[in-house]
This record gives C-alpha cells, structure tokens and sequence, in this order.
C-alpha cells in the first residue's frame, strides 16, 4: 500500500520537477557552450554569457526551494486540508501515508541534488580536470605519513556520510511534526504550525549543542603539551562530535516521526 | 457479520468550548437508506467525520460493523463528502485508477459507464472542469463502490433541482441493497421519497430516530412536516417603533 501511495505522489512531484530538471541540465550545456566556444564568452561584453550563468545558478537556486515548499505543501494540502478528506478515508494506515509522503519527499530531494551534480558535471568536467581528480586519488592513496589518522578520516567519513543520508528525514519529519501540532488548532492552523517548527527548531538546537559540547569541554584536560597530543585531540574531537550528531540525528528521526504519527492516528482535525 | 451496522454510544464530541455532539447513542441496521436531518449546525457534518475517522470522539464509542473507523472500516465506507477532495493535477483517469488500487469493491466498469453518459472526458484536469462537473464526478466514484455504508454528506445542497434528481436517481440506482445509506442534508421534501428511517439531530443531540412509515402513521404528516414542527424557530420580531419622542424643556424635539 505504501508504494501504491507512493505512485499517486511521486506522480504529483515529478510532473512539475522533470521538466526543472531539465531546464537545470539544459542550461547548465548552454553555460559549457558559452564557456568553451572561442569568443562566445565575450560576445557583447560578455552580458549573454553572464546571463547564461546567472540563470544557471537561480534555476538550481529555485529547484531546491521548490523543493522545499513542495514537500511542505504535499503534506499540509494532502492530508491536512480538502484532500485529506480523500487520503484518510483510504483503507490504509497512518504510518503508510506519513511513509509515503516522506519517501517521496525524499527522492525528490535527493533528485534535485543529483541533478545538481550532474549539471556541474556537464559545466566543467573535462579531460583536464579528470587527469586532475585522478592526481588527486592517487595522492590521497599514498598518503601515509600519519597512517594511524587515516583511520580517524575514515571513520569520520562514514559517520558524516551518515548523518547527511538521515538529515533530509529528520529535516522532512520536523516539518511533518509542525504541521500535525498546527492542525490540532482550531483556528490559526499555519501560524501554530509555524511556531510549532520554532519551537522545536530551539529546542533542538539547544539540546544538540549541549550532547556535542559537553564531551568536547570534558576532553579538554587531555590535551599534553605536543604537537601530536593537540592533533590526536581535534582528530578525536571531530570524530566524537560527528558521532554526536550522528545519533542525534538518528534520535531526531524517531522523536519527530513517532508523535506525527501518534498526532494524526489519534487526534486528526479535518474541519 | 454484526446485526447492527452502525453503533455509537456515549458520543460527545466537542471543539473548545463547544459541544458539537452530546450523548449520542444510536444504531443504524443494514439495508436502509436512513436521512440524517437537521439544521445547519446540529451536528450532522460532525457525525458523519467520526464514522469515517477524520476527526476523533471526546468521549463515547462508534463502531462499524463491529470495528472502531480504521483501515477496515474505510474499506468498507464510502464517503462523499460536503467538498471536493480532489487533487489539482489529477484527471479523471488518474482518480479511477487511485479508486481502483485501493477499493477492491470499486467497479472501474460502472464509474467510466457513468463518466461517459455524462461526458465526462478520462484525460481531461479535473481543475478545468466546472463545479457542478466535479460534484458528479465525486458522486460517480463513491456510488460506484459496492460499499456496505455510504456516508454522503449533504449530497444535495447547492444544487439546482435538475442536478438533485440526477443526484438522488445515481444514488438509487448504484447502491448497494445489502448496505445502508446514510444521507444528510436539511432539504427533506427532496429526499423524503427515497428514505427508510429518519434520524432528527437537534443542537448536537438525537431528538428522533423513527421509521418514515411510522412517522406518517402517528404524526398524520410528512417527515418534512415534522422536521419543520421540530425546528420551527420564532422569527425575530422588531419592537414597535417609537412614535413619541421625549420632549426636552422648551417643547423642542429631540
């Protein structure tokens, strides 16, 4: 059922996001061309080719904001105003809705980052710069002067990798959360559901702050008077501090996702 | 399968302040087309979001065939409700397809038979089409489920009286007999032809629930003459005009 609900929308999303993606991968070409062309770039002092450019950079400014609103009005208009009066009258269960709508939210989003990608692939990748990322590779391989950090690089990678795969949920399901305390209002239901976002947004905000400072403060006594002390002390430090914000926001995903889902099985307000 | 189809008890359901129900209790049997009547206000919109689970009771019980309104119960309601609950980008053909994968009494068969008398186009955006367009279309797709309760809430209010016997007609015509029909609306004299039993809800409360045979036996008048006997509300009546003024000293008016 939840990939049936995913069908319905991605269908919604993608109807309107494939057509700015390829606005984004098309511009990002025309910018090669204009680049790459002798004499293109300096044609009327250069304004087309800066247009060009400047058009490139909004159209990936904007896919992301739109994104963004999307994923936010997908969810307050499908299930918490007229539409929802279809959504929840589906034979279906709370969970598969949140699921669906956030799965979807998040192939949109990682969508739009692809594509990103891709266009800056397209706007400077050439022989040059693959000799140059090859160099780069190499380099970093044979790089084992301190061979015990690789280590701590590795490990830190990992957990950042991570942490940025969990972010988007925990970004979505906070949005998700603001908006199911907001519809428990009566009236006003967008402006509780902003302050609601406000609200958690401090609060977790404070807490992560205090989980990630306290152990750096505790670990402050270690340091010894050497070099190495001080470099093993920050790699140890980064590395804590990624693990922090790794199990935050592993921890994020439930404190956010449970209540929604408590909020809108138990106390839905259509109006 | 449970006798009653329908059964609250305890029922209050308030917002704020406000008590839009109060102690319901009432229970609704199978194979009926049952009039949910009131005035504006006394609670029927209301009644009718708790047997679908789109809002929750403050206190009190519903139970569905047996089941409190969950994924089971859904499956087997079909609601119509006082909007449109379409989405903007959808078509008809998309709207069909989404009753299809999820109502396993759907009859795709009957719905597009239905959209094609009414020339309702499969491909057009259902956002271009006209209000009354929509409405049908709604009514189409829960009338073609094979449900064991429909819920159509106010189905035709707002519409000319053409559109009403088209309404009512769909209505009759597509339901099915083993389930019950719950309609609520405050034009009686338009659907009092068509209805079984009658529940009368006053300021959130039950104040009747009778068959419409009983009803005309015992009271000597129609179900809409009741409800008007039930409901009539003193008009306000203006105080009579002052045609006097109060002289002030010097005999001049004020």
């Amino acid at each position: 059922m939840t990939l049936k609900l995913m069908k319905y929308e991605l269908k919604a999303m993608l109807r309107t996001f494939i057509p700015l993606w390829c606005v984004i991968l098309v511009l990002s070409l025309v910018n090669r061309l204009t680049l790459r062309i002798d004499g293109l770039a300096e044609l009327w002092h250069g304004i087309p080719a800066g247009l060009m450019l400047f058009a490139y950079a909004i159209s990936i400014l904007a896919a992301y904001i739109i994104a963004v609103v999307f994923l936010i009005l997908r969810f307050y208009h499908g299930l918490l105003r007229d539409e929802g009066y279809l959504m929840f009258t589906l034979p279906v269960k709370t969970w598969q809705l949140i699921c669906s709508k956030m799965f979807s939210a998040v192939i949109l989003l990682v969508g739009t980052s692809l594509i990103a990608l891709l266009s800056v692939m397209v706007l400077i990748v050439d022989n040059e710069v693959i000799e140059e990322i090859g160099e780069l590779i190499k380099v970093m391989a044979t790089y084992d002067t301190f061979p015990f950090r690789a280590e701590f690089i590795w490990k830190i990678l990992v957990m950042a990798i991570i942490a940025a795969v969990i972010s988007p949920f925990t970004q979505i399901l906070q949005c998700y959360l603001s908006m199911a305390i907001g519809q428990l209002a009566n009236r006003s239901k967008v402006g509780c559901s902003v302050l609601s976002y406000i609200g958690i947004s401090l609060t977790v905000s404070f807490l992560t702050n205090i989980a990630v400072t306290i152990p750096m403060v505790a670990r402050v006594q270690e340091i010894e008077d050497s070099v190495t002390a001080a470099t093993d002390f920050m790699m140890t430090t980064m590395m804590s501090t990624f693990g922090t914000v790794m199990i935050v926001e592993i921890l994020l995903v439930a404190a956010f996702y449970v209540p929604t889902w408590w909020i809108l099985k138990n106390k839905l307000n259509l109006e | 399968m449970e006798q009653n189809l329908i059964r609250c008890s305890g029922l209050r359901k308030t917002y704020g302040r406000f008590a839009a129900l109060e102690h319901v209790d009432l229970t609704l049997g199978r194979g009926k087309i049952v009039g949910l009547l009131g005035p504006n206000g006394s609670g029927k919109t209301t009644l009718i979001k708790l047997l679908c689970g789109l809002i929750q009771p403050t206190e009190g019980e519903i139970l569905i065939n047996g089941q409190k309104p969950g994924p089971y119960t859904k499956s087997i309601v079909s609601y119509l409700p006082d909007r449109m609950y379409f989405a903007d980008w959808m078509t008809p053909r998309d709207i069909l397809d989404l009753f299809e994968d999820f109502y396993a009494d759907f009859r795709r068969d009957r719905a597009e038979a239905m959209c094609a008398s009414l020339q309702i186009l499969p491909d057009k955006r259902i956002k271009t089409m006209s209000k009354g367009t929509k409405e049908k279309l709604q009514l189409i797709l829960v009338m073609s489920r094979d449900a064991q309760l429909y819920l159509l809430d106010e189905p035709i209010a707002g519409v000319d009286p053409a559109a009403r016997d088209f309404i009512l007609e769909t209505i009759l015509r597509n339901y099915n007999e083993q389930g019950t029909v719950l309609i609520s609306t405050h034009l009686i004299s338009d659907v009092e032809k068509v209805l079984d039993e009658v529940v009368f809800l006053c300021n959130g409360t039950v104040v009747r629930q009778d068959t419409v045979d009983h009803i005309r036996e015992t009271e000597g008048m129609t179900v809409d003459g009741l409800f008007r006997d039930i409901f009539r509300a003193m008009p306000y009546r203006r105080e009579p005009a002052v045609t006097e003024f109060p002289r002030m000293e010097g005999g001049e008016q004020q």
